[in-house]
């Protein structure tokens, strides 16, 4: 109590006082983080000439959206100046609004990118810019000083100068370039004067394939009746002439001959039209993607491409080298790796080091995961789904999507009735990091809820002939152990599984789970199943429980489904 | 800085707060120096703080000097950006305050001891230099870890009392640090009062001795590529007859003795960790090293686990139920990581049998910073860098001394067809087998990285990159050409509040 009657009078010393303020006059900022673009504006030396063309692509203020957050790319004014010297204009003005709004959306991502996230690999970056592009890291060589933080690049275009500087609604990035919009197609990227495929475009356009990877967007019909733009998506590997000559190949005729093919280059069937066909991979692959695999213990991983009875095998190899259908040694090659990445509006251009032939590779695990899908993947970026939502991210909770009306799966529910709408019909989700679903391939899971007789089908990849053994990988929760044990009116989750109609058969893979505990199982629905040809399947899921139409716990979480060749 | 100084004042105002009368406070700017430095006792109580302090650095000391090397990886959240060259200036893994702590300790001994002499008539001369001694190799340690990790640092030689102190320090230089240790170890060894031993066995290896203090010069000299010297301070305890000295233990059977119990003949210093009578289990190597094969802290790499398998071929003592374990005739290895052998030498009790595992109060290893073989390799490696046949003979000979007491066959040289290179790469093999997890490796590696004027960069990133296989191969690649990302970032904290002090300009690259 002493002590405190002597504070209580040291304090009031200090507040009678009539002591000099040295501060009088002062201005104390409390709080100093400022929107990305107040951020800039707060810098004219620096990004003077780059607010300008905020403002005039009446973007500034958006970017300045306390309610939004957004990762900034901003060329500082040498970079604009450069800029313009090339696109051969003085002002932005030349280059008109339309360009300008392009310019500046190619050089924003609607999500916040820290430094950490930003160097962790090279490749693209998991978001989309504003414009609908991927952006690219690299990471370049450097000598003395350079190298690492120093030698970061964004398209192999853009030095990045400064990282990561926080502003009140995200980061904004410092270039040395600015980036140059996408606007081609692969096609058209392939074809720019001076690059080393004018064979292989030739062939393109011989079989009709070149109409195809020159579409960028195509409008299509979703569920609910309304046309919506989806971005068609690429990879092309091409095939400079001067690997063709050293195969002895001069023109299409050369090649076609090369193959054994006919002169009716249109043809699906046609051997030219596959050759040009398993050179695209219908997805935009960049060459950190073409170089990962599905699992840490994976060396290898097939790619479909559009040819639907061909496959790619890319794996590493005991040297260290990742290749291209190492097994067939007619086929065999590797990725130029300097020559790779060449990027377009509408996916990547890499450089094979062979004219790689159709293979025919050996059976290989195939691990299909219905969720890792162009159509959900675009749906969620285009911000659909629960708030906190990322596409194959694991987050803090679990987050839900309603996919149901997308045209990825086709699927009839049971008559509706009974209390089995307590969950979106087809519902996407992403694991949380403090549950045991986290160990869900791609952190994401499909649940089902179509009620008794309700069914869904799904496509395969290509899966070569063969025998095989199917696993199905599933998700479970407490909540299920009704389904687990075939009690309340369950009668044990029996589903019927089907591929193209045929090999039926009839499980209950929930009662394979041996605990009550929230985790992902796995139960083998087919011990033996053998495909006559390479090719995708359709798989079909019905469901064959009477509860999963009255127990409003009720539903299935399907996360992957395991074919593994089966060698005799 | 401010957080250094806060921390060390801290440390000194624990033990100088302990009076019940408020009103006899001093202000906050006036710590009572004069009122605590009256015996002996109380010198030897800021040196005990000195080594406990030093003990909560053990599990920095490690994952500074292991995991950029690329024989000891982990993918656990602490260290793993560290590991690829993508650590922050923001992360607790780069804060340096508990080294500065321990310096701050040894600046106060080294400012305040010589006055309690007057104070108390039983403190001699001869006993307050050797607790000068003691003081000195601590700040020199602490440094020498400061200057290998982030090159220039603060160098602070005075305790922080008051508010007279400067709180903005500048950088010194590599150099300037490197001959700042030299001169602490220089003084430290002129008085003659650096102890051969002291009266407790555990404190021949745990408290600072004229042999720590050589190992330590050696060490210093062999960074500073001064060789002559290196060379001259690792014969002084090579060749020692005072019967008190560190001994190379030659018979391998022995060699797990080092480990467990700890504190061999072969030891010069080790950072003491006593689980049974003090609980000191908590940043014992035993405890980041528990056996666990599910999820460890720390595995060898892939390439080291089959450098690893190659020896364990060859029955190498310090392999076999050394470095790792064994079980139905396999290496351990991790459960999830299957490639990935598990460290054994923290986690084994000394006998072949992979359930005989520390546990509880047991997990008490003690860290070794130096031993004979590690000074010897020192000396073997400033053999290589002079140059001459005599030179690498003896060089060669050295290691192969090494491999013998393991077990394994001497190397396979002819020195009129080998170079430089090829006898550093034999020597840089030799300690990452002899010393796995000992916390050396990165250090190692640098030291051939950057010496001669970078002479051999090349094989340096090669080397890494060969190893860690756990990062981005561009980005790694990228990264190590530039020599400054070789060096930790400043921590922030102490950029936001020094005034004077400037980032690795490689981690410069953000304005706000």
């Amino acid at each position: 109590m002493k002590v405190l009657r002597n504070l209580y009078l040291l304090m009031l010393i200090f507040v009678c006082a009539a002591c000099n303020d040295p501060y009088e006059g002062d201005t104390f900022t409390i709080y100093d983080v400022q929107p990305a673009s107040s951020y800039l504006s707060s810098r004219p030396e620096d990004f003077s000439e780059w607010v300008a063309i905020m403002k005039y692509a009446d973007l500034y203020n958006a970017v300045n959206q306390a309610t939004q957050n957004f990762t900034v790319f901003a060329p500082n004014n040498k970079a604009v100046k450069e800029f313009y010297a090339k696109q051969g204009v003085s002002s932005i003005e030349e280059l008109g609004q339309e360009y300008a709004k392009t310019l500046v959306k190619y050089h924003i991502i609607q999500d916040t990118i820290n430094q950490e996230m930003f160097i962790e690999n090279a490749g693209k970056l998991d978001k989309k810019t504003l414009s609908d592009d991927y952006i690219s890291v690299s990471f370049e060589d450097g000598e003395g000083e350079a190298g690492g933080l120093q030698s970061v690049y964004l398209n192999k275009e853009a030095h990045v100068i400064e990282f990561a500087n926080k502003v009140s609604n995200g980061y904004v990035y410092v270039l040395e370039d600015a980036m140059t919009p996408l606007t081609q197609s692969v096609y058209e990227r392939m074809t720019e004067s001076g690059r080393p495929y004018t064979l292989f475009a030739k062939a393109m356009e011989a079989t009709g394939w070149k109409d195809s990877v020159n579409i960028i967007y195509k409008d299509v019909v979703n569920g609910d009746g309304e046309i919506v733009q989806q971005k068609c998506e690429y990879t092309l590997l091409g095939v400079t002439d001067a690997t063709y000559q050293q195969a002895g190949i001069n023109t299409v005729e050369d090649l076609a001959a090369k193959l054994g093919a006919g002169s009716d280059y249109t043809s699906l069937s046609n051997a030219l039209n596959q050759y040009v066909a398993y050179h695209i991979i219908p997805s935009a692959a960049d060459l950190n993607a073409l170089m990962s695999f599905d699992t840490q213990e994976a060396t290898s991983k097939m790619w479909n491409t559009k040819n639907k009875e061909g496959l790619i095998t890319i794996s590493k190899e005991e040297d260290e080298v990742f290749y291209l259908n190492y097994n067939d040694e007619n086929s065999r090659c590797t990725l130029v790796e300097d020559e790779c990445d060449l990027q377009a509006k509408n996916g990547y251009i890499h450089q094979l080091s062979g004219y790689m032939p159709v293979a025919e590779p050996e059976p290989v695990t195939v691990l299909f995961d219905p969720c890792d899908n162009q159509e959900i993947k675009n749906w969620i970026e285009a911000g659909n789904g629960e708030t906190g939502i990322k596409y194959q991210t694991i987050g803090s909770a679990e987050y839900k999507c309603d996919i149901s009306m997308l045209n990825t799966f086709k699927y009839k529910l049971s008559s509706p009735g009974g209390k089995y709408s307590s969950y979106y019909n087809v519902t996407y989700f992403t694991v949380k990091s403090n549950s045991n679903w986290k160990v869900a391939n791609k952190a994401d899971m499909l649940m089902l809820n179509l009620g008794n007789t309700g069914w869904i089908e799904m496509t395969t990849p290509t899966i070569l002939k063969g025998k095989y053994k199917v696993t199905l990988q599933f998700g479970y929760a407490t909540s299920m152990n009704f389904i687990r044990e075939g009690s309340s009116g369950s009668n044990g989750g029996q589903m019927k599984f089907t591929f193209d109609g045929e090999n039926q058969v009839i499980t209950k893979p929930y009662m394979t789970v041996p605990a009550n505990t929230l985790d992902c199982y796995q139960a083998v629905i087919y011990d033996e199943i053998e495909f006559d040809s390479t090719s995708e399947h359709v798989f079909k899921l019905v469901m064959d429980d009477p509860a999963a139409s009255t127990n409003s716990s009720y539903r299935i979480m399907i996360d992957y489904i395991l074919f593994e060749p089966i060698t005799e | 800085m401010n957080k250094i100084f806060a921390t060390i004042i801290l440390a000194v105002g624990l033990m100088t707060g302990s009076c019940s009368d408020y009103l006899d406070v001093l202000p906050k700017d006036k710590q009572a120096t004069d009122m605590y430095w009256k015996s002996s006792a109380d010198v030897e109580s800021i040196l005990a703080q000195g080594y406990s302090v030093m003990r909560t650095c053990v599990p920095t000391m490690i994952s500074w000097g292991e995991v950029r090397g690329g024989s000891l990886i982990t993918y656990q959240a602490t260290g793993y950006k560290i590991q690829n060259f993508q650590v922050l200036p923001s992360s607790d893994d780069v804060k340096w305050d508990k080294f500065y702590q321990v310096i701050g300790l040894a600046n106060a001994v080294i400012k305040y001891a010589p006055g309690v002499m007057a104070e108390d008539e039983s403190y001699k001369e001869a006993q307050m230099n050797s607790h000068l001694t003691e003081a000195y190799f601590m700040r020199g340690l602490m440094y020498l870890y400061l200057v290998r990790n982030y090159r220039d640092v603060p160098l602070i030689l005075e305790p922080y009392v008051d508010d007279e102190m400067p709180t903005d320090v500048a950088k010194s230089s590599e150099k300037e640090i490197l001959a700042q240790i030299k001169k602490d170890v220089e003084t430290a060894l002129a008085t003659g009062a650096a102890k051969e031993s002291y009266e407790s066995t555990w404190a021949n290896k745990g408290r600072s001795t004229k042999w720590a203090l050589y190992a330590l010069m050696a060490e210093t000299c062999l960074w500073d590529e001064d060789y002559d010297n290196c060379i001259k301070y690792a014969d002084y305890l090579i060749n020692a007859d005072a019967p008190m000295r560190p001994v190379f233990i030659s018979s391998g059977a022995q060699w797990f003795q080092m480990f467990y119990p700890g504190n061999s003949n072969e030891s010069i210093f080790e950072i003491q960790f006593n689980g049974p009578t003090y609980n000191q289990v908590e940043n014992s190597p035993a405890k980041t090293f528990a056996y666990n094969v599910e999820t460890p802290t720390y595995m060898y790499s892939e390439n080291m686990t089959l450098r690893l398998n190659e020896e364990l071929l060859q029955n190498s003592y310090r392999t076999y139920f050394g470095s790792c374990a064994m079980l139905n005739g396999l290496i351990v290895c991790g459960t999830t990581y299957v490639n990935n052998a598990i460290v054994w030498k923290y986690a084994g009790m000394g006998v072949e049998n992979v359930e005989a595992v520390r546990s509880g109060n047991n997990l008490d290893a003690n860290f070794i910073v130096y031993r004979m073989a590690d000074v010897m390799l020192m000396k073997a490696e400033a053999l290589i860098r002079k140059g001459g046949v005599e030179n690498w003979t003896e060089a060669v000979a050295i290691m192969d001394k090494i491999r013998e007491r393991s077990g394994l066959a001497p190397l396979d040289v002819t020195l009129e067809e080998t170079s430089e290179l090829d006898l550093l790469t034999l020597l840089l093999n030799e300690r990452d087998m002899e010393f796995a997890a000992e916390g050396k490796r990165w250090y190692d590696l640098l030291r051939f990285g950057k010496q001669q004027n970078f002479k051999y960069k090349d094989d340096f990133i090669s080397i890494i990159m060969e190893n860690n296989q756990t990062g981005n191969e561009k980005w790694l690649r990228s990264a190590l050409q530039n020599d400054n990302a070789w060096y930790l970032p400043i921590p922030q904290g102490d950029i936001d509040s020094n005034k004077l002090l400037v980032q690795n300009p490689y981690y410069d690259v953000t304005k706000q």
